[in-house]
């Protein structure tokens, strides 16, 4: 069976050429594609070429075991994409982590958009002080004190 | 390191994306971390109560006997907006009695401990409108899934550990990175949904206490059943009888000596059905069963082997030869 290729055009103009399979990951292409809005080349507004490479990456990775044996893969598989998964954030900063958010949503690539917001969570939220998240997400503390302990008090009955 | 560079720059990336985003990345934070998130600026102060989805987990790996966990469900959270609640390595001694979750439509429970089985009733007699029920066991949880009565359910996992594959574990958006539980038995059945679509079954033995009578899957679509047991084909029988428009049927054994065939297998004839069979391994008794399937499967559409065997084409042909 031949594999049809699918041109991605980033929006900094850099073009990608991925195979079908690849490119499908993405609920939002088929539509692009259907509605002819490209004949031989889609392009992507709202991914840069270096978000876009991420995305790609992200999805050979995750078609080549979808094509196995019927996802009925061995155990070690699996547990290999999952650490290829954690590696894959791991090495990422935070500024491209938020843009492959913004892209795995765009995209409509939903293990990659819950991969990443899962991420968000347990490596930046999860189990910090709320000075610590402040500190890690460079959010700025616009309440007052009286506010802050407003706000503590009411919702209290979560920390019992 | 750029992510040091911004930190310097003090560029809060988080807060200015779109609300639905937020929302997304706070649904997996356990409960009072997602309510602790209301402290960190006025953007958000209110974000945690718009999440529909509540996560009570025990990080802890001796398993602490917590008398109630009570489903903390304060007055100032709007219930009306809970669709997804999951409990994870709990106790659940008491379910107040009070507490109605009108809107609930997805659970998971994730090693929760149940001492008593009418616990899992009342569970699940406050949530009128659950269509998705993820129960997840292990050796120490002991929950039986018996008496679900729940005639809104859609669909239905019951797993142990060992079975759950990657996709699976994605796509119930759950993750366990700890504790490692040998799995062991999980008893009981369904009771009372006919509703129910999707029905998946990963464990050892799952047809151990299938009731005889009372039980019908009378819309059930789709089951996958996924065994160890030696009884796994009175059980696939017996569900098949209770299951008239059962149309997908996923197998994947792990018993290499397969059981007796005590019960007959009724004609499955739905329209266009199809059967999925993983990691098939051609052993004599498989053939048998595969074959079984095949002839009785009148109106099947479609039916794949996978097979990681080098004797795969051989057995493949033996299949094709079956009767039609």
């Amino acid at each position: 069976m031949s594999k049809k290729n699918i041109v991605l055009k980033s929006s900094n103009g850099i073009i990608f050429e991925v195979e079908e399979a690849v490119a499908l990951q993405s609920e939002t292409i088929p539509y692009m594609i259907e509605d002819d809005c490209a004949n031989d080349t889609i392009p992507l507004a709202n991914v840069t070429g270096d978000i876009l490479a991420l995305v790609i990456e992200y999805c050979k990775k995750h078609v080549v075991v979808a094509d196995g044996d019927g996802g009925g893969s061995s155990s070690s598989s699996q547990e290999d994409l999952k650490n290829w998964d954690a590696q894959f954030m791991n090495d990422l900063d935070q500024s491209k982590i938020f843009n492959l958010l913004l892209a795995a949503d765009f995209l409509n690539i939903k293990t990659l958009f819950d991969l990443t917001c899962q991420f968000v969570a347990d490596t930046m939220i999860k189990g910090k002080s709320v000075e610590e998240v402040r500190r890690t997400l460079n959010i700025e503390k616009d309440y007052t004190s009286e506010e802050e302990a407003k706000a503590r008090q009411e919702n209290e009955w979560a920390f019992k | 390191q750029l992510e040091a560079k911004f930190r310097r720059e003090r560029i809060d990336q988080i807060s200015v994306l779109p609300v639905e985003l937020l929302l997304k990345i706070l649904s997996w934070l356990p409960i009072d971390d997602l309510v602790a998130t209301s402290f960190l600026s006025k953007r958000w102060r209110y974000l945690w109560k718009e999440v529909n989805t509540f996560r009570f987990a025990l990080f802890t790996y001796g398993f602490s006997r917590i008398e109630s966990t009570n489903l903390r469900l304060n007055p100032s959270l709007s219930r009306d907006l809970l669709e997804t609640l999951v409990l994870e390595h709990l106790a659940l001694v008491d379910v107040p009695a009070n507490v109605s979750l009108v809107c609930l439509k997805r659970l998971h429970l994730l090693y929760v401990y149940f001492p008593r089985d009418e616990s899992v009733d009342m569970l699940l007699s406050i949530c009128p409108r659950l269509e998705d029920l993820v129960v997840l066991q292990s050796s120490i949880t002991r929950a039986g899934i018996f008496n679900i009565n729940v005639p809104s359910l859609r669909s239905l996992f019951s797993l142990e550990k060992s079975f759950i594959d990657y996709s699976t574990w994605r796509s119930l958006s759950i993750d366990y990175p700890f504790l490692n539980f040998l799995p062991t038995r999980v008893e009981g059945f369904v009771i009372n949904a006919p509703s129910l679509r999707r029905f998946a079954i990963k464990d050892r033995s799952s047809s151990a206490t299938y009731p005889t009578t009372g039980t019908f899957f009378l819309s059930l679509d789709h089951l996958e059943l996924c065994s160890c047991s030696v009884e796994w084909w009175n059980l696939l029988t017996r569900i098949l009888s209770d299951a008239p428009r059962l149309r997908v049927l996923q197998l994947k054994l792990f018993q290499k000596h397969c059981a007796q065939h005590s019960d007959e297998m009724a004609p499955w004839s739905q329209p266009d059905s199809i059967l999925e069979w993983r990691q098939y391994n051609g052993t004599q008794q498989e053939g048998e069963a595969a074959k079984y399937i095949l002839e009785n499967g009148i109106c099947l559409k479609k039916a794949t082997f996978y097979s990681k065997s080098t004797k795969k084409h051989g057995m493949l042909k033996e299949l094709e030869c079956v009767a039609r």
